[in-house]
């Protein structure tokens, strides 16, 4: 259950922190965009790396 | 042989290759399950790298380029909130739409609904609109193809929209899906390498430092650079956060279904890996799209058509990389044609089952489809050549982001709360006219009219719902 929070809470924080960077300064999104999905892609693949799935 | 110009020689090796591909995996057109859905088996990594390109159309690398060169980089805002809606919408709908499809032995968008929610109608009313929807789509990807291959070959745009269509067909007919996933997957490959080209352009121009970049066009015109929202709203923060909205639903069209259906299992460990590659890809967009305002501060020349930018800025800064731009040009754009002609003839195919059954026993169903397949795409290649689209984004945003839109109620509602067919299909129909009709009288922005679709396919199907179980 603590699994499964935390990973809505990273899905949802990354791409709002992604949306609030595109409106700030739209043209870094070309860089931060990237590593940040790459970083949570990583992250939730470490989380069930274990399970076989739900 | 004649070779045309410069960049002729790589593009007919990525051809030779396309076709040794589909003459490898010619087997898999055994059955409809194994030529539309590559058995369900594909990998994470291989789907993913297919979806990379599919995703991305001739409206990423040319018509996105040709606004952001007449109103700065407005398209980053549809760009990123798109691929934010790929990571969202895909992590929670892809495993129900993966593991029911497989479970209903579903083929596409029109056999899934109607397998859901358990009504023939609704198969042949989604089936219909879902070809109809990417009939449109597919004219703006024709007009790209035939762009890119007459700025490569050197020939009339008719004989390349042709030849396009032909190359896509060859692989289609012959290998159904196990092809087009390979063929996409080197598509992302050349895809990928153009786009590292481009930020290489974009660092070039700034002796190296990309600030300098920015900061010359800022200076020109502080709107290339930080956007007003034109011609799609008046204002950023509405520009960025409708098109999150409204593009999170674009992962229901029907042209990437097929990808969806043919994942290998919906484990966690996979999603990640299949979701992440198509995610990227939307940040990869935005390097090409960049190119739209370089264009303007850069090119000592004004263009006729803003959709050639990308064409235009590769041959004057980077005539040795040029061939790099044509095939990685010519690879999005086939990526997403071979998928699209797939889902429309796939949809077309099952809502008139029915009428083609005498066809289907005398020659087989595989045999059949491709008649289809054939069909669409000279039916697409006829509208393409013959009344070839002046803006592609009436032909491509409309005809897609409409319907996806519209799609919110049967699917993105539908999926998680109660099923009813008859909501999924008056919510679908109406949705679809008002979103349509809202933006080709010029009553609101597309962006808006596209919104006001997804909210009132939403509402209508609740409405409706509750209505009958009253």
């Amino acid at each position: 259950m603590e699994k499964r929070k935390l990973e809505h809470l990273l899905i949802f924080a990354i791409n709002i922190a992604i949306l609030i960077n595109g409106i700030v300064i739209p043209w870094t999104t070309m860089f931060t965009a990237p590593i940040a999905w790459i970083i949570l892609g990583t992250l939730l693949y470490y989380m069930y790396r274990h399970e076989g799935g739900e | 042989m004649e070779v045309i110009t410069p960049t002729a020689p790589a593009l007919i090796i990525f051809i030779i290759a396309i076709i040794i591909m589909a003459i490898i995996y010619r087997k898999w057109a055994a059955s409809i399950e194994s030529y539309v859905v590559a058995k369900r088996a594909a990998s994470p990594w291989l789907n993913g790298l297919a979806l990379f390109s599919t995703y991305n159309s001739a409206w990423a690398v040319l018509g996105g380029p040709g606004v952001c060169y007449s109103y700065g980089i407005v398209e980053f805002a549809t760009f990123i909130g798109w691929a934010i809606g790929v990571f969202i919408i895909l992590w929670y709908y892809l495993p129900i739409i993966r593991d029911l499809g497989a479970k209903y032995g579903a083929t596409g968008l029109a056999s899934y609904m109607e397998a859901y929610y358990g009504k023939r109608y609704v198969g042949i009313i989604a089936g219909i609109i879902a070809w109809y929807a990417t009939l449109f789509y597919l004219v703006g990807q024709i007009k790209g193809i035939g762009l890119v291959l007459s700025y490569g070959l050197g020939i009339s745009y008719d004989t390349a929209a042709l030849s396009g269509v032909i190359i896509a067909l060859i692989y289609l007919t012959l290998s159904g899906l196990r092809a087009v996933l390979f063929v996409d997957a080197l598509c992302t490959l050349i895809m990928m390498t153009f786009c590292f080209c481009s930020l290489y352009l974009l660092f070039a121009l700034g002796g190296g430092n990309i600030f300098n970049t920015i900061n010359t066009m800022y200076r020109f015109d502080p709107r290339t650079i930080y956007p007003t929202g034109e011609p799609y709203t008046t204002d950023p923060i509405t520009l960025w956060v409708f098109s999150t909205i409204v593009y999170s639903m674009w992962q229901f069209t029907p042209y990437a279904w097929q990808n969806y259906l043919a994942l290998r299992s919906s484990k966690k460990t996979d999603l990640s890996i299949f979701v992440t590659l198509a995610t990227v890809s939307g940040a990869f967009i935005t390097w090409v799209s960049i190119l739209g305002p370089v264009g303007r501060v850069f090119l000592p020349y004004k263009l006729k058509d803003p959709d050639t930018v990308v064409l235009e800025v590769s041959k004057y800064f980077l005539p040795s990389l040029y061939p790099i731009f044509i095939c990685g040009l010519f690879a999005t754009v086939l990526a997403t044609l071979d998928s699209a002609l797939l889902a429309a003839s796939t949809d077309l195919y099952h809502a008139i089952k029915g009428l083609i059954k005498p066809l289907e026993t005398r020659i087989g169903g595989v045999n059949t489809l491709r008649i289809i397949l054939i069909g669409t795409s000279f039916l697409v290649c006829y509208f393409a050549i013959v009344y070839m689209p002046v803006y592609m984004v009436y032909t491509m945003l409309i005809g897609m982001t409409g319907v996806s839109a519209a799609l919110t109620g049967p699917l993105a509602v539908g999926l998680k709360w109660r099923k009813d067919p008859l909501a999924a299909i008056t919510s679908l129909i109406i949705s679809l006219i008002a979103a349509q009709l809202l933006v080709f009288y010029g009553i609101t922005p597309w962006l808006t009219g596209c919104f006001v679709g997804l909210i009132l396919s939403a509402i209508i199907y609740i409405i409706v719902t509750l209505a009958r179980s009253h």
